[in-house]
C-alpha cells in the first residue's frame, strides 16, 4: 500500500462515526500505535494565534504537549520555527536543547522525539509529534506511517475550517456524504489547486489556509475533483466567493 | 566561454551548496536548464520521490515539458517512472516506436512536439531519490559522452541536494525531499497571488518571479516569499504603457 493510499485509508477510519470520539482523538491513539509510539499529540497553529492542542495520547502525550506550552522551547515550537521534521532519535544526547523540555520527557521515560510540520508551501497549519520509550530511529515502515498520519492531520485541519467558516465540506466527518471528498490527501494535490489557493487568497483577501478550505469545501458541495475546481480557478471561468 | 570552462562553472555551481541560503528549488532549475544548454537535447524535467510510493514534478527547463511530466505522473506511465523504478537508465527511446511501452505517453509527448525521451535516475548509495527526463525534438540518439554527462550532473546534483554527506537515515532523506517539495508548492501558491494581483497567467507570474530573482541574485524561494508576504511587487514589463496599469 502507498502511502497515500493509507493516507485516504487513515481518514475513512478517523472518520468513522461508528467506531465514536472525534475524528482527531482517534487521529493520535492509531498515529501513536501505528509508528511504536507512548504517546502522540496534534498542535494547531493558526498564523498570528497562540498554539492550541487539537488532541493528545492520554499521559505522556498530553502531559509533554502541556509543558512544551509552558517552557516555550520544545520539538513543536522547533518544528515550527524551521519548518522541517525534527528528528531526535536519541533525546539523551547530551545536547541540552529544550533546556525546559527534554528533562521532563526523560523522566517520563521518553528517549525518542519526532515532531512532523503540517505545511502546505507557505501554510503552516501545526505539528504532530510522536514521542517513543525507545531509542532509536523510526523504521521504514513507521515512517511512511508516521507521514501518512501528517497528511491526514493536515487534511482534518484544513476541513475543520480554519478561519474559512463556510462551505458545507466543514463539519469534518458529520455529514457521511462528505466522506469520499474529505479522502483526498493534500500532499498529493496539483500544482493548480496552490495556484489556485494564490489567486483566490489575494481575491479574497483572506490567507491561504482559508482559500484552500474554500476550494476544497466547494469541490464536495459541487461534488467535482478538487483538481478540476482548480484549473477552473486558475483559467478564470470560475469565481469562489 | 568555452565549453570546458563553462562545464567547470556548471559543477561548480551545483557543487556550491555549503550556504545557509541554499535552496533545492533553484538548484534543480538549474539543473535542467544546464541538461538542456550542454547535452544537445530540447527539454528536461525533474522529479522526485515523496518517499510515499510516488514521484513529484520538482523542476523543469519549460512549460512545455512540464505538462508533459504532469500528464505521466497522472497516467502513470513513462521514462521518468520506469527509470525510478528500475533504477537504471532509459536511453534513446523513439517516441514513433515507443507505442507498445508506453500507449497514452507517446500521445501526448508527440502532440508536445517531442521525438525521442530519455531518463537518468537520481541515486544516491543505493537509494533512488528521484529522475530526469530529457527529451529532444528530433531523433539524434543521445551520444556515449552527452549520456554520461548527463548523469554526472545528476550525480553531481543529487549529492547537492541531500548535503549531508553522512545521510545514511531514510528518515533524514524525508525531511530533505519533503522540504524541496514544499518549496514547489510555495512557489505555486506564489504564482497564483502574483496572477490574481497582476491579472496574468500563473506560468507569466513565474517568469516575472524567476526574472526578478535572476537579475537580483535573489534566491527564487525567497522572493517567492515576499511575493506571498506581499513585501515585493511586481509588474509585467510593459504595463507602464497599457492603460490603466495593472489590476493590483
Amino acid at each position: 500500500m502507498s502511502v497515500e493510499q493509507q493516507t485516504a485509508q487513515i481518514l475513512r477510519e478517523i472518520h468513522d462515526t461508528r467506531a465514536g470520539g472525534a475524528p482527531a482523538d482517534r487521529l493520535v491513539v492509531d498515529c501513536c500505535a501505528a509508528a511504536g509510539a507512548v504517546g502522540t499529540s496534534l498542535t494547531w497553529c493558526a498564523a498570528g494565534a497562540a498554539p492550541l492542542t487539537i488532541a493528545a495520547t492520554p499521559g505522556v502525550g498530553m502531559t509533554l504537549e502541556q509543558l512544551s506550552f509552558v517552557v516555550g522551547e520544545s520539538p513543536q515550537s522547533s518544528s515550527v520555527s524551521t519548518n522541517r521534521i525534527i528528528l531526535r532519535p536519541l533525546l539523551d544526547d547530551g545536547r541540552a536543547e529544550w533546556a525546559g523540555f527534554s528533562p521532563e520527557a526523560l523522566r517520563l521515560g521518553v528517549r525518542a522525539v519526532f515532531a512532523f510540520p503540517l505545511r502546505l508551501g507557505a501554510i503552516n497549519l501545526g505539528v504532530l509529534t510522536l514521542y517513543r520509550a525507545v531509542p532509536g530511529s523510526l523504521s521504514d515502515e513507521q515512517l511512511g506511517s508516521a507521514l501518512a498520519y501528517t497528511a491526514a492531520a493536515t487534511a482534518l485541519l484544513l476541513d475543520s475550517g480554519s478561519g474559512s467558516g463556510s462551505g458545507s465540506g466543514s463539519g469534518s466527518g458529520e455529514h457521511p456524504e462528505d466522506l469520499p471528498a474529505v479522502l483526498e490527501d493534500p500532499f498529493a494535490l496539483q500544482a493548480e489547486v496552490h495556484q489556485a489557493t494564490g489567486m483566490l487568497a489575494v481575491q479574497l483577501g483572506i490567507d491561504l489556509s482559508a482559500a484552500l478550505s474554500l476550494i476544497r469545501a466547494h469541490a464536495y458541495s459541487a461534488d467535482a475533483s478538487i483538481d478540476s475546481i482548480a484549473r477552473s480557478v486558475v483559467a478564470r471561468r470560475l469565481f469562489i466567493t | 566561454m568555452n565549453r570546458e570552462a563553462r562545464l567547470a562553472e556548471v559543477f561548480i555551481t551545483l557543487a556550491d551548496t555549503l550556504t545557509d541560503d541554499f535552496d533545492a528549488t533553484d538548484l534543480l532549475h538549474y539543473l535542467a536548464d544546464a541538461c538542456v544548454e550542454l547535452l544537445g537535447i530540447d527539454a528536461a524535467g525533474i522529479m522526485l520521490s515523496d518517499l510515499r510510493g510516488g514521484l513529484k514534478l520538482a523542476a523543469s527547463s519549460s512549460e512545455r515539458i512540464h505538462n508533459l511530466e504532469l500528464f505521466e505522473l497522472q497516467i502513470n506511465e513513462g521514462p521518468c517512472l520506469d527509470c525510478f523504478h528500475s533504477g537504471e537508465p532509459v536511453l534513446n527511446q523513439t517516441i514513433s516506436e515507443a507505442k507498445d511501452r508506453w500507449p497514452r505517453f507517446v500521445v501526448v509527448a508527440a502532440e508536445a512536439g517531442v521525438k525521442s525521451t530519455h531518463a537518468l535516475p537520481l541515486r544516491l548509495r543505493g537509494h533512488v531519490i528521484g529522475a530526469m527526463n530529457l527529451c529532444s525534438d528530433d531523433t539524434t540518439l543521445m551520444t556515449e559522452p552527452d549520456i554520461a554527462l548527463g548523469q554526472a550532473l545528476a550525480d553531481m546534483a543529487t549529492i547537492s541536494l541531500l548535503q549531508d554527506r553522512s545521510i545514511a537515515e531514510k528518515s533524514v532523506l524525508a525531511d530533505q525531499l519533503q522540504a524541496a517539495l514544499n518549496n514547489r508548492v510555495l512557489i505555486e501558491q506564489a504564482k497564483g497571488m502574483l496572477a490574481a494581483r497582476a491579472d496574468i497567467t500563473p506560468d507569466e507570474a513565474f517568469d516575472l518571479i524567476r526574472a526578478h530573482a535572476r537579475a537580483n541574485n535573489n534566491r527564487l524561494l525567497n522572493d517567492a516569499q515576499m511575493v506571498i508576504d506581499g513585501t515585493l511587487e511586481l509588474k509585467p514589463s510593459g504595463v507602464a504603457s497599457r492603460p490603466g496599469g495593472a489590476n493590483l
